[in-house]
């Protein structure tokens, strides 16, 4: 990033500061990340791989009728089922140069540790979402119609997918913000108001599970995100259960002989004088995460896929 | 010699304005890893009165399902090994209609490295959105399928999508009665179920030969 020596510093030196700043748009939100959809697998600092197993128990293997009139007959042995999958995390980082004159006359409060702290966790959200994204097209069940808008019947037949493959609810739907706006217009024009998004005060509760989080419909918690998948001139977003979708992200470690601090549990955060060269009147702030992400179990999943 | 020719020679100077126009500005689509299309026996969809394969991605990104990447390549044989036991077909770069004159079915666009698109798809500067040329689209999957880089809809596939659309036909014609803009679904959907059922009637599934199971009787 450059903007802090040309483009910064002459509009500090040259123009009144409005005294506030604006957010220039682009996709942040996270994914509610404690949705029981979703899960997190447990990976120990160091980790650069963490498998799961896929265990067949828990009423898996139903219990075989026996003789009933002759005690000596044994059952025939149950074969465990199992699979697994591994998660092989890697190293996602960024950093920000910022300029001494920058930072030493900026009256906006933008330039301040602070405020790259907030950007560095907001980015980590953001980037494990964009992760997640990326793996709501890798279901082999669909729905939707390629080149046709989305509609709540697709929306339904997501569901139903879901269900006919035994898989718990509940749903986590992420759509993309076109599908989104779909669905909602199908509902608006087409259901005659027969179905609803969650209403008033309901609205307002549920709006504290993150941005990007749109409501729940039939049951099925929505979240919209713009890096789902384009393909083909459709969006490919996705409906899943538990066990479908796995992040793993191991706890950085702050080193105390340097100006680290752990972030959320998940993100190290560094402030490094001269990063780019000891010599630059600059200081860089830096960000890392290890993370993984992956689809686990197929059929917990349906990716629903419709017109851009 | 005169006295100009003694002066120190230099080398000719045009100085850089900085101008109002910084030039087109770079598409605004938010960053996409590069990919691999793959492809899987029971995604199959009706595009332009076609079956074709609805295309997954398995995308190169480390970290993400089995993907690592040492000194700047990726390593993905963990990855294609994953999708492929999940029933996937990796598509190879290079398995575009030799018509549509391109190397690869990936690109970047200009002045975005981050951004990896299909060369069927089109963005365009200071803009968010993609769009696709749905008919190099439609003719870049028809080629997977006619160069033998995707098997063909299997039968029973067929017939599942040829029994859920019927089903939804009869829905769309029943609303239609009283619904005026779902005639132009049941249109669109009575045109679908005659695409499955040509194509159901050119492909018929080999019987199965079955085993006889034996149930035991007491006397």
């Amino acid at each position: 990033m450059t903007w802090q020596i040309s483009g910064i510093t002459d509009l500090l030196s040259q123009e009144v500061l409005a005294g506030i700043w604006i957010q220039a748009l682009a996709e942040r939100s996270g994914l509610p990340l404690g949705h029981p959809a979703l899960i997190r697998v447990p990976a120990p600092v160091g980790a650069d791989t963490a498998r799961v197993p896929h265990v067949g128990l828990m009423g898996y293997d139903l219990l075989a009728r026996v003789d009933a009139t002759d005690e000596t007959v044994a059952p025939t042995v149950t074969s465990h089922t199992d699979a697994s999958t591994d998660l092989l995390l890697a190293r996602y980082s960024k950093f920000y140069d910022v300029s001494d004159l920058g930072s030493l006359i900026d009256a906006t409060g933008v330039i301040r540790e602070e405020t790259f702290a907030m950007d560095a966790l907001v980015s980590c959200n953001a980037t494990l979402a964009s992760l997640l994204t990326l793996l709501v097209d890798n279901f082999a069940t669909t729905a939707g119609t390629s080149g046709v808008d989305m509609s709540a019947s697709d929306f339904l037949d997501a569901i139903g997918s879901l269900q006919v493959n035994n898989c718990e609810g509940p749903y986590l739907a992420i759509l993309a913000p076109i599908q989104l706006s779909d669905l909602r217009k199908d509902l608006a024009l087409n259901s005659g108001g027969a179905v609803q998004f969650n209403p008033g005060a309901q609205a307002m509760v549920d709006a504290q599970h993150r941005s990007g989080y749109q409501g729940n419909f039939a049951g099925v918690d929505i979240v919209m995100n713009d890096f789902v998948d384009t393909t083909g001139g459709n969006r490919r977003g996705g409906m899943f259960g538990r066990g479908a979708l796995g992040y793993a992200i191991t706890r950085p470690v702050a080193d105390p002989d340097f100006p680290q601090v752990v972030l959320g549990n998940e993100c190290l955060f560094e402030k490094a004088r001269g990063y780019t060269g000891a010599t630059t009147a600059v200081t860089s702030y830096i960000s890392h995460m290890n993370v993984a992400v992956s689809e686990m179990i197929d059929l917990a999943g349906v990716s629903i896929i419709t017109d851009a | 010699m005169d006295a100009y020719s003694q002066g120190v020679q230099g080398s000719p100077f045009i100085p850089t304005e900085a101008g109002t126009d910084d030039g087109e500005p770079v598409t605004r689509v938010p960053p996409r890893p590069a990919f691999y299309f793959k492809a899987h026996r029971a995604r199959w969809g009706i595009i332009d009165g076609q079956v074709l394969p609805i295309l997954g991605k398995m995308a190169l990104r480390a970290g993400v399902n089995g993907v690592t990447s040492s000194r700047g390549a990726f390593r993905t044989a963990k990855a294609k090994s994953d999708a492929s036991e999940r029933g996937w077909r990796i598509i190879p770069l290079d398995c575009v209609p030799p018509a549509h004159g391109v190397e690869s079915y990936l690109y970047t666009p200009p002045g975005r490295p981050d951004v990896h698109l299909c060369y069927t798809d089109r963005c365009y500067p200071g803009d968010a959105r993609i769009d696709t040329d749905e008919k190099m689209w439609t003719e870049f999957l028809a080629h997977l399928v006619e160069s033998g880089a995707v098997d063909p809809c299997p039968p029973y596939v067929l017939a599942r999508m040829l029994e859920e659309t019927r089903k939804l036909l009869i829905s769309a014609q029943k609303d239609a009665r009283t619904v005026p803009s779902r005639q132009a679904d049941a249109a669109r959907i009575a045109e679908d179920v005659a695409t499955l059922e040509a194509a159901a009637s050119t492909k018929t599934a080999k019987p199965v030969r079955r085993r006889k199971a034996a149930v035991m009787e007491a006397d």
